[in-house]
């Protein structure tokens, strides 16, 4: 994913603000917060973009894992 | 769950499901306008593009209204280069997936109901259904 600067910096400022606002949520550690700030902080087309960046890490994108789950 | 992964979910999936509100007669419709775009056709309402993306076209949902009742409070939202694109809301995914219950949807349904409360925590507001008209929505 590119993401400039600015827009990095955006991002952080985001994620630093919901950080804070679902502190106190129950049920999510540490780790889980982070994941869901991160997440929340970001735009959908940079959701999506991280989401298809995952998918192809795990290598769950190439055409033999498609073929194997018949799709 | 594409609809979750836009709307902040972070998981993973394979397709993105699109709800057509089509009369089965012209279901083939989204199927030519794939086949036009160079997507392969996988199964009836399952259609692969070029870049990897997967398409599942749904004509009706489980555990959901109709599309009008479902429109009404949908969440607009710019994705993939496409302005205001109509995306299910959360708390209609997860009651969706709360009638299914199939086993992925159970395995789902905990980090959705975390991904609401957090959203709620966020906007710190109700939100208030628009009413507008439309043909598909993203599930």
């Amino acid at each position: 994913m590119f993401v400039t600067q600015s827009k990095s910096k955006v991002m952080d400022k985001r994620f630093e603000r919901i950080l804070s606002l679902i502190k106190n949520v129950p049920g999510l550690d540490e780790h889980e917060r982070i994941l869901f700030a991160r997440s929340l902080a970001a735009t959908p087309t940079q959701r999506w973009q991280i989401h298809n960046n995952v998918l192809r890490s795990l290598v769950l994108s190439s055409p033999s894992v498609r073929k194997r789950f018949a799709i | 769950m594409s609809a979750a992964v836009v709307q902040g979910a972070p998981v993973v999936t394979f397709d993105t499901d699109i709800w057509l509100d089509l009369p089965p007669r012209q279901y083939m419709r989204a199927a030519n306008l794939c086949l036009k775009l160079g997507a392969t056709m996988r199964a009836n309402t399952v259609f692969v593009f070029q870049n990897d993306l997967i398409v599942n076209f749904l004509y009706a949902v489980t555990g959901l209204k109709n599309f009008d009742s479902e429109y009404q409070a949908v969440r607009h939202l710019n994705w993939i280069g496409l302005r205001r694109v109509p995306i299910l809301r959360l708390e209609r995914i997860y009651h969706s997936k709360s009638v299914i219950r199939r086993p992925k949807d159970i395995a789902h349904m905990p980090l959705l109901k975390q991904l609401i409360v957090c959203e709620k925590r966020i906007t710190g507001k109700k939100r208030t259904p628009k009413r507008t008209a439309t043909k598909a929505v993203v599930r």
